[in-house]
């Protein structure tokens, strides 16, 4: 799929921001909300992202009230009333809520469309009927049992005997989840930035290897399961699961958190007494997919700090 | 032929599927209608366009007046098929196309007009002549818009009252035959299509190595010679500008079909220097690299100087800036290679021709399009700060700075340049004349022009998402100019200008004025699409990711969206998500009850929360198999304690709130009051 199809797409989601510019960080950041709320996949490869469009599906939400199912991937302005008149014609009381959804990103308003019905059989029948398919489980249960462990990608990658690391490299601290340090030995996480092509390079080091990473997110997370820190906070009750802004789930796991609400992390802002630290704040997380993505992440849950 | 043939004969030659996104000139010659119409073509052509279409041939009215009156009902009928006014336009053109190397003269156009029409000598156009602009308006509308450029693209891009002529004289610039040895000479002369160069640059470049491949007029025009018009050399060069960013020179695709007769030429390639200027150690660090964002492959290339015979190797990622070159393992510095001779960097693959430009003076401006520090460039900016690397000959580069630009000062640098050059910066510049003669690089632009900067572009005719329109930046030569979108005046400068979302229209035109000479007002056009009126393509290809989120490849679970494709997940322990202590768990048959946290071998239906509020939740797989049993299963006491819930806890526990699990929990009330 060419840039300018996504860029459609994505004027699509996000229609009311006159701006938009897929370059540049705020471009990133519209991606990666995509990406998280499952509307494309940003695949990167050997250093290289590929942006593609997902395939259009209705992503069960868990919960016990009532069945409910998000529309993700792929949509076009004729989506909405197509699936708006299959409501009309199935006739099983099957309801179309539409919202927006408030990303801090380069997308003003990303718009949230969740079917809504007394069961799931109702709501199977608009997506046979609109030829979009139904996730057979909650989707945020099936991604994060289907997302690779911490240790898996450990295992995985590839270690580049003796390079040279640049003296400019900061490296990630797995106490205050930033890059600020020099290297000091043992397992961690470098980046620093190519002078010709302005790229910055994110590379796991091990004393004199390095391990040139395509995704910081996971190389945030080995770092942190290696060294018995712990990014992450659930709260049972309130049903919120939280991470550290600056040490955010690699992106399959996000998209499993995220798609059990169908909306994006909120903010939230905690004083530790050492300073205050921000968090992506999860909604309507189940307690068995909370406790899949801190087993994938190979760290210990502990209580919300807000 | 009748007009409808001709009509046909020449839209097809100009608009066809092969020119999808190219820009198209009607560039009508008597050669041409000869090839279309025979050796009495052009009698056969002026005669039928004199006659007109069909359905207005009989009106008494003028040429003009029944070609505006054929695009009127053209359009009244919903613009089927090719545009009915192209072989009138053309005629227009024909007015304007002169033999070989004779010269047009705007002056003469409405004489030469009439002379091939029949009509009375005059200079003064025929009759409605002027209004006709709004046909050729048309045909912008309709290739860009109404097409989205999938037949070519033709632009309207005069304004003023030199448009008249204007428009048809500058489809004649450039013949079929010229353009088409545009890129032999293109590859000769080393220009490298990613690169923007002066107007000075292009013209001499062109001079010198397009003897032989284009007219000799146009050669003269490109000179500048004496007798020549200096409108035309403008438009000339704009052109040229145009087809050397357009210039293909390779078509693998067609290259491994083994298809005889393809001109393949090697794309000349510069490679360029990056800069960093280190203030606090006076000392520059240089890079190499080349603009590989043409290319659609990722590639490596190793490369042999041919002066030094040094071997350099460099990678590139397609549609990338490449990484920087590198020499025996390590970075190469940018003075491995001869500043002032140049060289040619000699390797196999991807039909590349690597050139170091040689010269006195390098150009360098901020990063910008992704690559750090200063880059290199082929000429300075029309507006704004610029770095120039100056060789120790070149003296009269840095009187010209010192005297014609704005904040020139000397960089003082002591490592890193190659010996005896110098680097300096300037704010701007204010003048080039008589410094681009011997340095064609330092030339400011000789004429203004209109370019369309960002938005979300459909295509590559000039339509836009309406939600994101592009920014105009207005490219100027010294002087005042004025700026307007459709007839509202905009600021002019350095940055992109952005039109207020009230101006916006579907069609909107822009217009750049020079206020001492607005007959060379220029024109542009782009096009508003709303997203709702956009179909999706069919066969749209939709991405996956393997499960550590890079590219699926083969085999393995697939993800795409919500998707999981080719894995089996594990049921989701629902009851994990329950506070087992504060709910209970029904099934289908009297006696199937349980704490949340109790073992079962049954399904459940229900769960019924504990406490003041109590409330009922559906857990059944569907309402059709979720129907309760009369079967009893279990002791005595747990029928007793099934039916204690539901039926005698019936007033306390609220109850589904949508009709069908309402009704489904009404079934259970009645088979529990009866157990």
């Amino acid at each position: 799929m060419g840039r300018s199809s996504l860029e459609k797409a994505i004027a699509e989601f996000g229609r009311k921001e006159p701006g938009l510019n897929t370059n540049g960080w705020s471009g990133f950041e519209a991606l990666w909300a995509l990406d998280m709320l499952g509307h494309c996949e940003m695949a990167g490869t050997k250093g290289r992202f590929v942006v593609t469009l997902a395939q259009p599906s209705l992503a069960r939400l868990p919960g016990l009230e009532i069945s409910r199912a998000a529309l993700v991937g792929a949509r076009s302005a004729g989506t909405l009333k197509e699936i708006q008149a299959a409501c009309g014609t199935v006739g099983l009381g099957v309801n179309v809520v539409v919202s927006e959804i408030a990303a801090d990103s380069g997308i003003a308003s990303i718009d949230r469309i969740v079917l809504e019905s007394e069961t799931f059989d109702a709501i199977q029948g608009v997506a046979d009927s609109v030829g979009i398919p139904l996730t057979r489980q909650p989707a945020g249960w099936e991604l994060a049992c289907a997302s690779t462990t911490v240790f898996d990608f450990q295992n995985g990658i590839e270690w580049v005997p003796s390079y040279p690391v640049p003296d400019e490299a900061e490296h990630f601290s797995p106490d205050t989840l930033r890059f600020c340090e020099g290297y000091s030995g043992g397992l961690r996480l470098a980046r620093w930035k190519e002078f010709a092509t302005n790229k910055t390079i994110y590379a796991l080091r091990k004393d004199g290897a390095v391990a040139f990473l395509d995704s910081p997110e996971w190389g945030r997370h080995v770092e942190l399961s290696a060294s018995g820190a712990s990014s992450i906070r659930y709260d049972a009750g309130r049903k919120i699961f939280a991470i550290r802004a600056t040490a955010r789930p690699p992106r399959l796991l996000a998209r499993a958190l995220c798609l059990c609400s169908g909306k994006l992390p909120a903010i939230a802002e905690a004083d530790t007494g050492k300073g205050k630290t921000l968090w992506l704040a999860f909604e309507e997380v189940p307690q068995p997919v909370a406790n899949i993505v801190s087993e994938k992440l190979g760290q210990e849950a502990g209580p919300l700090p807000f | 032929m009748n007009y409808a043939e001709w009509n046909n004969e020449i839209a097809k030659r100009f608009f066809a599927p092969e020119c999808d996104g190219r820009r198209v000139f009607l560039s009508i010659t008597k050669d041409l209608i000869e090839e279309l119409g025979g050796a009495k073509g052009v009698q056969d052509f002026i005669a039928a366009v004199k006659q007109g279409p069909g359905e207005t041939m009989r009106a008494n009215s003028g040429l003009c007046a029944r070609l505006l009156e054929t695009t009127k009902r053209w359009r009244q009928r919903g613009a089927p098929d090719f545009p009915p006014y192209i072989a009138t336009l053309a005629l227009f053109v024909l007015g304007a196309s002169y033999d070989g190397d004779e010269e047009a003269e705007s002056h003469s156009y409405h004489k030469r007009l009439r002379e091939l029409l029949g009509e009375p000598e005059s200079y003064n156009p025929i009759y409605k002549f002027y209004d006709c602009i709004s046909v050729w308006d048309d045909l912008e509308t309709w290739s860009s818009h109404d097409k989205e450029g999938a037949f070519g693209v033709f632009h309207v891009e005069f304004s003023g009252p030199w448009m008249f002529v204007g428009i048809p004289i500058s489809q004649t610039l450039l013949t079929e035959k010229e353009r088409a040895s545009l890129g032999e000479v293109f590859s000769t002369a080393g220009l490298d299509p990613a690169i923007q160069y002066s107007d000075a640059h292009i013209a001499a470049a062109i001079v010198e190595h397009g003897r032989g491949h284009l007219l000799k007029r146009t050669i003269r025009r490109l000179s500048g010679e004496a007798g020549t018009s200096e409108g035309l050399r403008e438009v000339l060069l704009e052109r040229l500008h145009e087809e050397l960013e357009q210039w293909q020179t390779t078509d693998f695709s067609q290259m491994e079909d083994g298809l005889p007769g393809q001109f393949v030429k090697d794309r000349p390639t510069r490679v360029l220097v990056s800069l960093q200027y280190l203030t606090v150690s006076r000392t520059v660090q240089t890079k190499l690299f080349f603009d590989g964002r043409g290319l659609d492959v990722d590639s490596y290339f190793t490369l042999k100087s041919s002066r030094t015979g040094k071997v350099f190797s460099v990678e590139v990622e397609r549609r990338s800036w490449s990484h920087p070159f590198y020499l025996d393992g390590n970075v190469a510095q940018a003075n491995e290679l001869d500043w002032l001779a140049g060289d040619n960097l000699n390797g196999t693959g991807a039909g590349l021709k690597f050139i170091f430009a040689g010269g006195n003076v390098r150009i360098f401006e901020s990063g910008t399009d992704g690559v750090a520090h200063l880059i290199e460039r082929g000429r300075i900016p029309a507006h704004g700060p610029f770095w120039l690397a100056v060789s120790s000959q070149a003296t009269d580069v840095i009187e010209w700075g010192r005297t014609s630009c704005k904040g020139w000062q000397e960089a003082r640098v002591d490592a890193g340049l190659p010996g005896g050059w110098r680097l300096f910066k300037a704010d701007q510049a204010d003048s080039t004349s008589g410094i681009e003669n011997k340095h064609p690089s330092l030339c400011l632009p000789s004429f203004a022009r209109i370019v369309l900067a960002g938005g979300l572009k459909l295509g590559k005719a000039s339509r836009y998402l309406s939600s994101s329109p592009p920014q105009l930046v207005a490219q100027t030569p010294p002087g005042d100019f004025s700026l307007t979108c459709n007839g509202v005046p905009l600021s002019i400068g350095p940055s992109p200008v952005s039109v207020p979302a009230e101006l916006l229209q579907e069609k909107n035109v822009v217009e750049l004025r020079d206020t001492q000479n607005p007959d060379k007002t220029r024109k542009c056009s782009f096009y508003l699409v709303k997203a709702e009126t956009l179909p999706w393509k069919t066969g749209l290809e939709f991405g996956f990711s393997a499960r550590n989120g890079t590219g699926a490849g083969n085999g393995g679970a697939r993800i795409s969206g919500a998707l999981v494709l080719d894995w089996e997940s594990p049921g989701l322990p629902m009851r994990d998500s329950l506070d087992g202590e504060s709910v209970v768990l029904l099934g289908r048959k009297p006696g199937q009850i349980a704490n949340g946290n109790g073992v079962i071998d049954w399904s459940p239906v229900w769960i019924v929360s504990k406490g003041r509020n109590r409330r009922v939740f559906f857990c059944g797989n569907t309402v059709e198999t979720s129907e309760p049993e009369k079967s009893q299963v279990g002791d005595r006491k747990a029928v007793r304690k099934w039916q204690e819930v539901i039926y005698y806890g019936r007033r306390s526990i609220q109850p589904p709130r949508h009709r069908r699990l309402s009704a489904l929990w009404s079934n259970y009330i009645t088979i529990a009051k009866n157990v």
